[in-house]
């Protein structure tokens, strides 16, 4: 059966809570040499904390050695997991972190070959140590992802919230003004909100202005389809307008077809025909009468 | 539960109040077709504005039921479909391209009456 790569088995906890003690007279020492070494780093410079920078990473430095020797580096894990996702979302870049951590591990190591004079012990804290660096690495990495995908996640959803208004510009024609790409998650939430839409205003036509649509390919173009033919479910005839002769051109190398559905260019022409369909006709002042 | 099938203005009304068995679908499907033989209905209105899930099935029947009176010189259109119920129809599929519909009775019958003064 395989077993993890990400775990320290019960032998290397042992070696890490005794290589934990023997940090432990060294503590001070430690912080000096990550500070300093910190320090040199270039792509980490710009993010250290100003002021005493030794203190500043005093209680993180105590956290991850009191880990060590404690035997908790699961829960150290953890901790560090949620803060770092945390940081992800302030927007710290990966580099910086990464780059962190290794200082860290590069200094520590340091202690291994002057603490464990026998080689065989050195061997065997080396490998445990390496793998709780794998590990941290790694957890760092996820938690950071996490984060990162958290803030995309949101701004997805406040992109969605923005949405699409439908504006009632005619007794009985609606008009959605499409901004910006369609995937299949956006079109469902804009076939639904139009659908009450027209239910609320009993509209009979609906114009769809694809103008402030990037890229119109077959995806896009279906979930179009898709939602006229809802529209028309509703008993409201749709009306797709803003098709540039770029658009056209893409349209018909795709070989989508709008049957059955009007298309103009500029949404004026479609709104000019929504009214004539209507059979309503707008004229200047005087020759109605 | 069979549905009443009713006569409108010389149209025939049937409103379904709720899903439909698969028998009472064809059930439907039958008294329609019998009644515009009988009174020559010149359009037939089905209301579904109760329904609150149309499946598979009863599309294919309600699409039956257009294309055979269609045959008969009827038309029929479906009426008050819920945006919940359309959208659930389109991710399954089912675009009831052998039907009119409108979003209403009302504007189902202005629909149907526009076309019997089409007639030729």
């Amino acid at each position: 059966m395989a077993d993890r790569y990400l775990e320290l088995t019960a032998n290397d906890r042992e070696r890490l809570v005794e290589f934990g003690h023997r940090l432990e007279p060294y503590t001070d020492q430690i912080i000096a040499t990550v500070t300093d070494r910190l320090q040199q780093v270039e792509e980490v410079v710009a993010i250290l904390p100003g002021g005493d920078l030794a203190a500043r990473l005093r209680p993180g430095l105590l956290e991850y050695l009191n880990a060590l020797k404690e035997n908790q580096t699961d829960q150290y894990l953890q901790a560090i997991g949620a803060r770092i996702r945390a940081r992800a979302e302030e927007g710290l870049l990966y580099e910086q972190l990464i780059v962190t951590l290794m200082v860290l591990e590069d200094q520590v190591a340091r202690f291994i070959r002057e603490l464990y004079p026998l080689k065989e012990d050195d061997l065997a804290v080396r490998e445990a140590f390496r793998k709780l660096s794998h590990i941290l690495l790694a957890t760092t990495a996820q938690a950071y992802l996490n984060g990162k995908e958290e803030t995309i996640r949101a701004q997805q959803e406040a992109m969605l919230a923005l949405s699409t208004p439908v504006v009632e510009v005619w007794e009985g024609i609606l008009a959605l003004p499409l901004i910006g790409t369609i995937d299949t998650g956006r079109a469902k939430q804009i076939t639904q909100n139009l659908l009450r839409r027209i239910r609320d205003t009993q509209a009979r036509i609906v114009i769809l202005d694809i103008t402030g649509v990037p890229l119109v390919d077959t995806r896009v173009a279906n979930h179009l389809i898709k939602t006229v033919r809802a529209a028309r479910l509703l008993g409201a005839r749709g009306i797709i307008v803003g098709i540039s002769p770029e658009v056209a051109d893409t349209l018909i190398s795709l070989d989508v077809a709008f049957q059955d559905i009007s298309t103009y260019f500029s949404l004026r022409q479609g709104l000019e025909a929504a009214i004539s369909m209507l059979g309503l006709k707008v004229a200047p002042e005087g020759v109605l009468r | 539960m069979s549905i009443p099938v009713l006569r409108v203005d010389g149209f025939l009304l049937a409103s379904i109040q709720e899903a439909l068995e698969d028998q009472a679908a064809i059930e439907l499907k039958k008294n329609l077709l019998e009644e515009v033989r009988r009174s020559r209905a010149q359009g037939i209105l089905i209301d579904v504005s109760g329904v609150d899930l149309i499946d598979s099935f009863t599309a294919r029947v309600l699409g039956s039921i257009g294309r055979s009176a269609r045959l008969l010189g009827t038309s029929t259109v479906l009426v008050g479909l819920q945006p919940e119920v359309a959208m659930t129809m389109l991710d399954l599929g089912l675009e009831l391209s052998d039907l009119a519909t409108e979003l209403n009775t009302e504007r189902g019958l202005e629909l149907l009456r526009k076309q019997v003064r089409t007639l030729p």
